[in-house]
């Protein structure tokens, strides 16, 4: 039955009753999300692992298939069923699968500018058959990305790929990394990149992982030592690759901030939950203000997505969404930390360990995807028309 | 019924035109320009605009009388007149309400936001039975300018006790729209003021040349005036949601962030602007003192926070605002 209601064609363009179906469903197989909740390892393959089981089941009952247009394999409808998913899953405090965040940035790009290879991979993807990373920061440019040096050369029919990228997400876990890479000369900043689709399993590639602060190999480095990519895996054209990642990055800014914005709101439901019946409760203007930096970016970034699946494009405003994320990031796991501590900080097991991860997971929001003071000099130049330093 | 879009931006001229700066207070004009025609046909365009440019001309006006007599008696334009009132009396900051009954009285103290000495006053009233809107003739009343840290803001308050022979009650109002109304209304004026406050620390950090640059080339002063644009839209964002969803949280959440806002701007523009900002000449007191008045009604940032909180804690589930 749960099959036929998700396959139901007017769930489309009707997306409360996507909702209501969907919710439905997932009470109904709610042994499936007890197996991801309060679930904490330090080896990030044994969370993949452990998330494909509840992927796998989303994608066998067509759910996930939802969001996606029918030419590249999905169900049809728009970034808003994709991003209900998401809610729907935190509202119910399950986690997002961690390959949802970087398929949400990596697929509509391939959409865009790679339909046969969006095609092609889509329904791995959503099954977590497979799991994709960004090879974009190198040692030498993170905030400044304009500035990197991993090369491509053209021999005859291939493209050969010499480098080195850090900070990967996933990269531990992934099988294919989209690789931003310098096709023009050393000079030409961001006029002379281009964007390869490169498999881990080929020669000259090498992944190692890197450990976090958090004790979770949440990402690492991959070196290219004159990788051989075909011709069919140039992502758009020559020359492409700064607006390809730009145009990523509008879908980082969107989808992102939400995802993140649903399972900080399943946090805080845990706060109230958990600690009301404790002889000291949570302290009423603590929740608030944390919750408070939350609420901005749920809806700020609820009307990206609305811009971002109307066709727009939402301009250099999006900076905002990441503010607001990294602010809320902090606020969030700063309240959870001083909630449960001394726990938090003397207690073994696996319940202070996943809240011991959070918190330092956390710490990266204001870094990633763009420091915010990347995001906060965009913003006063951009819009408040402050002059270039 | 909503507006198109010609209509709200052919009002939002006018009203623009009339709400021109603090000396004079601009309720009459409003009144002129149809103001609560608009306010009755589409309240969720006419508002944003109207508070909005109040707040960013530093304007005051009795607009928000309107606003809570509004959500009370929807549909009609003209309750002031037809209930033979002259105002709406706000409770003053920290009460519920503005009146209470005792016994054969009611004993009133609140802010008006202009000064009237006739006709009758109209204010929510504890009762017996719960809240209630009343109406009691001015005579009565002893009236007090509230001159404080913003005289120009033109409050008065408005104390004494009345005959409850004296006293209507006024049935069939939804009384508990009435503070998320107001709420919502003051977080669109502190929006309003901020985005002033900030243009004009901007237009400084564009002109004011040291070290050879414009000083807005640098990047403190660069991410100081960012803060305040994500804190303010921050703040819309949530106002502009309340008339969707949860309207009560929401409002309370868009006043309290449009305080937050509010100060941070006071802060950041102070100091990017720096000795020039802080003479008396310069309008920037002006609008932080406007801005401390508007904080402190209908609740506080540490106030809304205290009461959001606690209504988060007693369903113990968070709300979400803002579905896809």
């Amino acid at each position: 039955m749960n099959s036929q209601v998700a396959s139901d064609p007017a769930l489309a363009d009707d997306l409360d009753a996507y909702r209501a179906a969907l919710g439905a469903w997932l009470d109904a197989h709610d042994a499936v999300l007890e197996r991801q909740r309060g679930f904490h390892s330090p080896e990030f393959a044994a969370i993949s692992e452990r998330q494909r089981e509840l992927q796998s089941a989303l994608f066998d009952a067509g759910w996930v298939l939802w969001g996606w247009p029918t030419d590249v394999g999905g169900r049809g409808g728009d970034a808003r069923h994709r991003g209900t998913l998401y809610d729907e899953l935190c509202v119910r405090r399950v986690p997002v699968p961690e390959s949802y965040y970087t398929l949400e940035t990596l697929v509509p790009m391939l959409a865009e500018y790679a339909p046969a290879l969006a095609r092609e991979h889509l329904h791995a993807l959503l099954r977590a058959d497979e799991t994709w990373c960004q090879g974009f920061s190198e040692p030498d440019a993170g905030s400044d990305l304009a500035s990197l040096r991993t090369r491509a050369v053209l021999d005859g029919d291939v493209w050969v790929l010499d480098g080195h990228k850090v900070w990967t997400s996933q990269v531990s876990v992934s099988q294919r990394c989209v690789v931003l890479a310098r096709t023009g000369t050393p000079e030409s900043r961001h006029r002379g990149l281009s964007m390869f689709l490169v498999d881990h399993d080929a020669p000259g590639v090498t992944t190692r992982p890197i450990r976090a602060m958090s004790g979770r190999d949440e990402f690492g480095e991959i070196l290219f030592d004159g990788v051989r990519v075909g011709r069919d895996r140039l992502l758009g054209g020559e020359g492409d690759g700064w607006a390809i990642a730009m145009y990523l990055l509008q879908w980082e800014r969107g989808m992102y901030p939400w995802q993140r914005q649903a399972g900080l709101l399943a946090v805080l439901d845990r706060l109230v939950d958990e600690r009301a019946d404790e002889a000291e409760p949570i302290e009423p203007a603590d929740l608030a203000r944390a919750y408070l930096s939350v609420l901005p970016m749920r809806i700020s970034s609820r009307n990206t997505i609305h811009r971002l699946a109307a066709g727009e494009s939402p301009g250099p405003e999006v900076s905002i969404d990441k503010v607001l994320l990294a602010r809320a990031e902090l606020e969030v796991f700063g309240l959870a930390r001083s909630q449960f501590a001394p726990m938090f900080e003397l207690d073994d097991g696996d319940v202070a360990e996943g809240w011991r991860h959070d918190y330092f997971f956390s710490r990266a929001a204001p870094i990633y995807g763009g420091s915010i003071e990347i995001q906060r000099t965009i913003l006063a130049e951009r819009v408040l028309g402050l002059p270039r330093g | 019924m909503a507006l198109d879009q010609e209509s709200i931006e052919l009002f939002a001229r006018s009203v623009r035109g009339v709400l021109i700066g603090p000396d004079d207070d601009a309720t009459e004009r409003l009144t002129e320009i149809g103001w609560r025609d608009i306010l009755v046909t589409d309240a969720r365009a006419a508002i944003p605009v109207v508070f909005r440019n109040q707040g960013e001309h530093r304007a005051r006006s009795a607009a928000l009388d309107d606003v809570a007599i509004e959500t009370m008696r929807p549909g009609s334009a003209d309750w002031l007149g037809e209930m033979g009132a002259a105002a709406f009396l706000h409770p003053r900051p920290g009460r519920a309400a503005a009146a209470h009954v005792d016994g054969p009285r009611l004993v009133f103290d609140g802010l008006a936001l202009r000064d009237t000495s006739d006709g009758r006053l109209l204010t929510l009233a504890q009762t017996e039975g719960g809240i209630a809107l009343v109406s009691f003739p001015a005579a009565a009343a002893d009236r007090r300018a509230v001159g404080g840290i913003d005289a120009s803001r033109g409050l008065a308050r408005i104390a004494g006790t009345v005959s409850r022979d004296d006293t209507e009650v006024i049935d069939g109002g939804d009384v508990d729209a009435v503070g998320p109304a107001c709420r919502r209304a003051l977080a669109y004026e502190l929006d309003g003021l901020v985005s002033t406050m900030l243009e004009s620390a901007a237009d400084y950090a564009r002109d004011r040349v040291q070290f050879g640059q414009p000083i807005g080339a640098f990047q403190a002063v660069k991410h100081r005036l960012a803060d305040v644009l994500v804190a303010v839209r921050a703040a819309e964002v949530v106002a502009d949601e309340s008339w969707d969803t949860e309207t009560a949280i929401a409002a309370a959440a868009a006043k309290c962030l449009a305080g937050q806002a509010f100060q941070l701007a006071a802060e950041n523009c102070l100091q990017v602007m720096g000795a020039i900002g802080f003479t008396w000449e310069h309008d920037l007191h002006r609008f932080i003192r406007r801005g401390m008045v508007i904080d402190v009604l209908y609740g506080s940032p540490r106030e809304l926070r205290v009461e959001l909180g606690r209504a988060m804690i007693e369903r113990r589930q968070i709300p979400r605002l803002g579905w896809l």
